[in-house]
């Protein structure tokens, strides 16, 4: 069966809910290649939805450390959105949950993206 | 002009199966040609094997040439028929009399072809008889044109046999020195409580996630100690089947798992590849590196383990991590 990441937007903030397959091994290729093709399409604010990621491993932190660059780079923002225990380990490990702000709640995940939020 | 077949495709595929163009001459099919020349009372036999552009004989008795053009060849037009292919007089056949061969030098009359047929059916060339006169076969001659055609294709068989026998026992020897390399893994693995072999799938890698995991949680080990040493194998299989097996499926992995008296979980797995060195794998954690989408695999089990060795040139990594004092 096709992995799928399903989407939805709250203003210019794209929300993916990211399928807990798609962060292990070679699978975060294909949320690498979306989030390619949403900045193509001009969308520079992307919120990751991990709650459902039970298992992370280093090429899943990787896809995520290099968009959140390039979003960067464009002058848009990548967030994380509830990561499990686990994930959260893994990625404060690589020294990632320093940089990128991670969020229990939604709400507040997307206030963070509006001009002048303060965090 | 010769025609060609509609599958010629599957014809040029089956005569490959053979491996016999630009192959040494071989007493057995000269042997056959002779007889097939002596029999029909030829100057010349040929066993030719038709190619894409060109015909090749693989044994040609009464004349020196080893291979023509296709473009005029008889056997091209007999390799199209079910049985005998009988020219009486090429010069007066409108398909032949303008052939340089019957026009010209060595100037053919007669042409007799018997298709050469593969097992698969497809025709792969003839064995031919070859006369400067016009003339035609008895009933006998014929029969012996096709008992020794029969001949031709079973030292063809044998030899395809041969090849595909030898094939065989490349691979069943390859699939050994996988099977020496892996078995020769780790001294203390007779006292294992895991030794899993898997194939090079990253959908294997889960399997011995949770046997390992599973090893673990029934030694009573923390929780926060039995994820760091799963993702430390996970991290661990993954590169071997990435980097290590090159994500070939037909390649395996071997991990092993043993606790030792002391509560330390040691922790091997190896790969069939080149290796690497671990040494010059560069920190994820500096400022150049921190956001490139790959190296983190040995850095985060270097993290989560307590002892890592790299040995073998690479080829395996040895994990130890002490058991937490219960608090």
């Amino acid at each position: 069966m096709a992995i799928s990441i399903s989407e939805r937007s709250i203003g210019d903030v794209v929300i993916l809910e990211v399928p807990p397959q798609v962060m292990f091994y070679e699978g975060a290729a294909l949320l690498r290649a979306r989030i390619t093709e949403l900045v193509a399409g001009g969308h520079l604010k992307l919120l990751l939805d991990l709650r459902h990621v039970t298992h992370l491993d280093s090429f899943g932190v990787g896809v995520i450390a290099s968009k959140y660059v390039s979003l960067r780079g464009r002058g848009g923002d990548l967030k994380l959105l509830r990561p499990s225990p686990r994930s959260r380990h893994v990625l404060s490990i690589a020294k990632l949950t320093d940089i990128i702000e991670t969020f229990d709640d939604e709400d507040a995940a997307i206030r963070s993206f509006e001009p002048n939020a303060r965090t | 002009m010769a025609t060609v077949s509609h599958d010629e495709s599957s014809r040029l595929a089956a005569l490959r199966q053979y491996r016999i163009l630009d192959t040494e001459p071989e007493i057995a099919f000269d042997d056959l040609a002779l007889l097939a020349s002596h029999i029909c009372e030829t100057p010349i036999a040929l066993i030719s094997l038709v190619d894409a552009d060109r015909q090749w004989f693989k044994a040609h008795p009464g004349i020196a040439v080893t291979q023509t053009s296709r473009a005029v060849s008889f056997c091209s037009h007999a390799i199209e028929q079910s049985g005998l292919f009988i020219i009486p007089d090429a010069r007066e056949d409108v398909r032949f009399r303008d052939n340089p061969f019957v026009a010209g030098g060595p100037f053919f009359r007669f042409y007799a072809g018997a298709p050469l047929l593969a097992r698969e059916g497809e025709a792969l060339g003839t064995l031919c008889v070859i006369d400067r006169v016009p003339r035609t076969l008895t009933d006998s001659q014929r029969e012996a044109l096709d008992a020794l055609r029969r001949q031709v294709e079973g030292q063809l068989e044998l030899r395809r046999n041969l090849h595909e026998l030898r094939d065989a026992l490349a691979a069943r020897d390859r699939a050994e020195a996988e099977v020496a390399t892996l078995s020769g893994l780790i001294p203390f693995c007779s006292t294992c409580q895991l030794d899993l072999t898997i194939p090079a799938d990253p959908s294997a890698i889960p399997r011995v996630a949770e046997g390992v995991t599973a090893v673990l949680r029934e030694k009573g080990w923390q929780e926060n100690d039995v994820i760091a040493v799963e993702l430390s194998v996970q991290e661990a299989i993954a590169n071997a089947i990435r980097h290590g097996c090159h994500n070939d499926e037909t390649k395996h992995v071997q991990c092993c798992l043993m606790v030792e008296a002391s509560g330390e979980v040691v922790i091997v797995v190896r790969d069939p590849g080149t290796g690497f060195d671990a040494a010059a794998v560069p920190n994820p954690l500096t400022s150049e590196n921190l956001f490139k989408s790959s190296g983190r695999g040995v850095f985060l089990i270097n993290t989560l383990m307590d002892r890592v060795d790299f040995v073998d040139g690479g080829r395996e990594v040895q994990m130890r991590k002490k058991k937490a004092a219960a608090s």
